[in-house]
């Protein structure tokens, strides 16, 4: 490297008065002697001073900063809603203490305990549905998001999973909640419907990944049965209602509720609404 | 399967309390930066909300006791970017011999810095250089605010841009002499227009 090269490396540092003393003793020799140099040095210090007193420092537009201020306090406002629906609601205030009582350290002896990680690997989507029931109905399992409407619920989910959420509108609803969850690095979404008569769980996740069954899988009979109807309402569990079907061939939905199958299967069947 | 925990209403509080304190007092900092980004008041102010609005969404990724304006600036760095990724402007020719023959004539005619300065540069106002600093190129344009009109220091600014000093340095040095070739085309030009 020549002197020059090795003076355009320091000009700015120069500028920003950040050289060693050594390495200023240097640039000063040779900007002495080498008007090209100088001139490149000068230049950018007379240009840094320039662009500073020339730059006018604006304050944030009061309107501007009022309206920031009111859109974060409107968000306070809808986590406070929807938080607030634990006093509301005895069941989830129930499920509230019960997450307050287990607690983090319950969830993660649920999380590390080999029993329970064999038998979620083992058993397929349907079993699964079944399991997250009782742990929603314990109250093990929290929504992260709460809703009077699925409506509510549509910001949450929004680009979160890599199927469209079947958000589907339901009467007599009196909140719903919403949960995100990973499982074996599949994105699946989880709404829970609480109605008069009790709990209505919906486990959603990619259709395809399902197909392939290598993380999720599906019964035959169910696979078959959703690819030419749309539909499947055969599964026979002792204790509560499955129902599943097929969303727009992308997403596979399974509910769970204790009412009976043929009604829980009206509930979703009219026409349904992604996000 | 991995469920979050829940929030209630004094974690939500708390949330707001903690972010009025920390991010808010950082607004009009990154209102300039959003000024300086965009170079239009309209853009800056979407730009500002949108940024603050992320923020208070992420707020539990951000980590208690680091640097909370470094943190608002890259969320607001990377929302002007995906924002106006398509608007890649490609790199005009850039002509740096121009300003350092001129330079070299008018230095033998003055030693002052300020006659000097105005003779390279005019009256240039405020958002003429506002405008040859938002046609940098974003990487340069982001180093030149911070370091030369924020006045950081390149260990802040890469924080900031969450990359080594030395790509501050290289970026300083490649942005301040396009800046100082745009400045002087600009005043160049107007000079022109003055005397025709």
């Amino acid at each position: 490297m020549n002197e020059c090269q090795k003076t355009q490396q320091y000009i700015t540092d120069a500028v920003d008065n950040r050289l060693s003393e050594v390495d200023r003793n240097f640039f000063e020799e040779h900007i002495e002697k080498c008007p090209s140099c100088r001139n490149d040095f000068e230049l950018d210090a007379l240009t840094k001073d320039f662009v500073k007193t020339k730059i006018t420092r604006h304050t944030t537009p009061d309107s501007v900063a009022m309206r920031i201020k009111q859109e974060i306090e409107k968000q306070v406002a809808s986590e406070q809603r929807t938080t607030s629906i634990f006093t509301r609601y005895p069941l989830a205030r129930a499920a509230m203490i019960a997450m307050v009582v287990f607690g983090a350290a319950f969830i993660i002896y649920l999380l590390n305990s080999p029993d329970l990680q064999n038998t979620v690997q083992a058993a397929n989507m349907m079993d699964q549905s079944i399991e997250n029931y009782d742990l929603f109905l314990a109250g093990t399992i929290q929504p992260q998001q709460f809703g009077q409407s699925v409506d509510e619920l549509r910001e949450y989910f929004r680009e979160r999973v890599d199927f469209p959420v079947v958000l589907k509108p339901v009467k007599e609803c009196e909140w719903v909640g919403g949960v995100l969850s990973d499982y074996n690095g599949l994105s699946l979404a989880h709404l829970v419907y609480k109605m008069p008569t009790g709990i209505v769980y919906v486990y959603q996740a990619n259709w395809k990944e399902v197909r392939k069954g290598n993380k999720i899988s599906l019964s035959n009979g169910a696979i078959t049965s959703l690819s030419q109807t749309g539909w499947y309402v055969n599964g026979s569990h002792d204790k509560y209602s499955v129902v599943m079907w097929l969303y727009n061939n992308e997403t596979v939905c399974t509910a769970v509720s204790s009412m009976e199958k043929s009604e829980l299967k009206e509930m979703f069947s009219t026409e349904t609404q992604k996000y | 399967m991995l469920f979050a925990s829940p929030t209630n209403n004094r974690d939500t509080e708390q949330k707001h309390e903690d972010f009025q304190r920390e991010a808010i007092p950082h607004m009009d900092i990154l209102y300039n930066y959003a000024l300086r980004l965009t170079g239009n008041t309209e853009d800056a102010n979407d730009l500002l909300q949108e940024t603050f609005l992320k923020a208070y969404r992420f707020w539990d990724k951000f980590e208690q006791g680091t640097n909370c304006r470094a943190w608002l600036f890259r969320i607001m760095r990377n929302s002007y970017i995906n924002r106006y990724r398509k608007a890649v402007k490609t790199p005009e020719h850039v002509d740096y011999n121009e300003i350092k023959e001129f330079y070299n004539t008018i230095r033998e005619q003055s030693t002052d810095a300020n006659d000097l300065s105005e003779r390279l540069y005019g009256q240039l106002l405020d958002d003429q250089v506002t405008t040859a600093i938002t046609d940098l190129p974003e990487e340069f344009r982001t180093v030149v605010i911070l370091c030369d009109i924020e006045g950081f220091t390149y260990e802040e600014a890469a924080e900031f841009v969450d990359c080594p000093i030395g790509t501050i340095r290289s970026r300083l040095h490649r942005g301040r002499k396009l800046l100082r070739d745009k400045l002087f085309k600009y005043a160049h030009e107007r000079g022109y227009e003055v005397n025709d």
